[in-house]
């Protein structure tokens, strides 16, 4: 992998939630495929800039053109530009665009470009004609196109008012998809409908927190969708689990979305019956794969064997363990077997009474730190 | 010590630093540039829309900073504007929008905020149609496409 490679995969796995502004140095050698990860990765993206001189100066600044117009710019000039002016700080700058015709003439003059690359004075300027991309009058920004104010506006906003406005347009469809399908329960009444679901199929994209019942036939997740959700909530609420299900664990497309989602942050498991015999093996055999987890979430009723969930605090590598468990004791506190493992706070011996799921469950948390 | 502020259409104001400060951007920059008598170019807002800006900065000059109240509900606030601000946003659309558009440049978030609430509230309770009709918007769907949406978001109001 190049270094850019290797740059934005790491960028993307280890900081899911950039929404506001990234910046890259032009030493970080973006090529447009880079841009094209990061632009899924963050389709929020307020600003961009890349392309720092060594005093640091910004020669290149997409502050506030949307990541999307900046790959578009260069996507019509047939070629990674290396170089890109824009008016910045005039009205126009937020709302560049290239219609179809500016990509057909770049592709019709592709030749003269590259002799003109080759001669020495088109390389000390080579610009973007930017009198070729179609630029919008200003009052024809429309403010839902700035994500801060979008995100400002869907705050406000109830999931009914936020599937309306999805319903308006084919622009809006998109701007407001996000917020519709940000958090998905595949529990709840609403998703029961298999036309529901396959909107949460077509949607995908946009789901960054998902609850799933374990044993729910309904919902075949393919492996190729739902990458990108950095909560994930399993749940059994009252299923009753058949003897074959309790023997196979995890189920497969649970497993795939454990495993292969590398957004994932927070795993949340809610079981309620048959814990140890369906979590016990998969969960340990995950975890220690689980290099992206930060936060694993335990709430399970019954009694729960505590060399288990020692087993669990020492494989895992997440920062953050919650248990709602009925548990007798807990002796950990550091161990030779985990190294990494420096200090668990605030364990106690536990007697919980009889616990609820799901309603208001009594939550001990444990702080785990790490060498540096 | 008052400051002079220039409108994209070369127009200026001159407004005391107290009420130019309840920007962000101004008050960054006054900070970066120090004492100075130099005027301050606004080029991405106009002279109405400025006048607005202003009109809002010198009543809200005294106002304490305001801090994020991240455990109240944020669907909840969309109604708590206050007396006088539901009045100054009482303007026709395409002015409402330069004044969030300002308040975003600007960075004045308070009138962001009530930017915002006012939008949110203009589209609440609307069906989709009167959504359209309220920002002028295009049905660009085939109707294939729009009832596929529309059994889509049915399960939105069941969450």
């Amino acid at each position: 992998m190049s270094h850019s490679d290797t740059m934005v995969t790491t960028l993307i796995e280890s900081c899911p939630h950039i929404v506001r502004m990234l910046r890259f140095s032009e030493h970080d050698d973006l090529t447009h495929d880079r841009c094209l990860d990061i632009l899924w990765a963050y389709p929020g993206l307020v600003e961009f800039a890349f392309c720092y001189s060594e005093d640091m100066t910004p020669q290149i600044e997409a502050t506030g053109i949307g990541l999307q117009e900046l790959v578009g710019i260069q996507w019509a000039s047939g070629e990674w530009l290396e170089e890109l002016q824009v008016p910045i700080g005039s009205p126009e700058f937020f709302s560049l665009s290239i219609d179809e015709q500016d990509v057909w003439d770049r592709a019709v003059k592709e030749e003269r470009i590259k002799e003109e690359k080759d001669r020495p004075e088109a390389q000390q300027q080579r610009r973007i004609d930017v009198g070729r991309v179609h630029v919008m009058k200003p009052h024809a920004i429309s403010i839902f196109e700035i994500p801060l104010i979008l995100s400002l506006i869907c705050k406000l906003l109830d999931p009914v008012d936020l599937g309306n406005c999805r319903q308006t347009c084919s622009l809006w469809e998109q701007l407001f998809g996000l917020y519709v399908w940000k958090d998905v329960n595949l529990c709840s009444n609403g998703m029961s409908s298999v036309e529901a679901r396959d909107g949460a199929r077509r949607n995908a994209d946009w789901i960054r927190s998902l609850e799933i019942n374990l044993y729910d036939t309904l919902f075949e997740c393919p492996t190729t969708i739902c990458t990108q959700f950095s909560r994930l909530t399993c749940a059994t609420n009252n299923t009753e689990i058949s003897p074959s299900a309790v023997k196979a664990g995890i189920p497969d497309y649970a497993k795939k979305l454990i495993i292969q989602n590398s957004c994932l942050q927070t795993l949340a498991i809610d079981i309620i019956k048959d814990a140890d015999k369906c979590i016990r093996q998969p969960l340990l055999s995950y975890l220690k794969d689980l290099k992206h987890l930060k936060s694993l979430e335990l709430r399970i009723e019954g009694m729960f064997n505590v060399a288990i969930v020692e087993a669990i605090v020492r494989r895992c590598s997440v920062s953050v363990v919650s248990f709602a468990i009925k548990i007798k004791a807990f002796t950990g506190s550091g161990a030779a077997d985990a190294p990494e493992l420096l200090v668990i706070e605030h364990v106690t011996d536990l007697d919980l009474p009889a616990w609820r799921p799901l309603t208001n469950p009594t939550r001990l948390t444990f702080a785990v730190y790490y060498h540096n | 010590m008052p400051v002079i502020l220039v409108s994209s259409d070369n127009q200026d104001f001159k407004v005391d630093k107290e009420v130019a400060e309840r920007s962000i951007l101004i008050k960054n920059m006054l900070e970066d540039v120090g004492e100075s008598d130099s005027p301050i170019p606004l080029p991405n807002v106009t002279a109405a829309v400025l006048t607005k800006v202003i009109e809002y900065c010198e009543h809200h000059r005294n106002d304490p900073v305001q801090v994020p109240e991240e455990t109240d509900d944020p669907r909840k606030r969309s109604n708590d504007i206050e007396e006088w601000d539901m009045k100054f946003m009482q303007v026709d659309q395409e002015m409402l929008f330069e004044i969030i558009l300002a308040a975003n440049y600007l960075d004045i978030k308070p009138l962001l905020d009530v930017g915002c609430k006012t939008v949110a509230n203009i589209i609440k309770g609307k069906t989709p149609e009167e959504i359209r009709k309220a920002f002028n918007i295009v049905n660009d769907f085939t109707p294939e496409e729009e009832a596929q949406i529309k059994k889509e978001n049915e399960w939105a109001e069941d969450r």
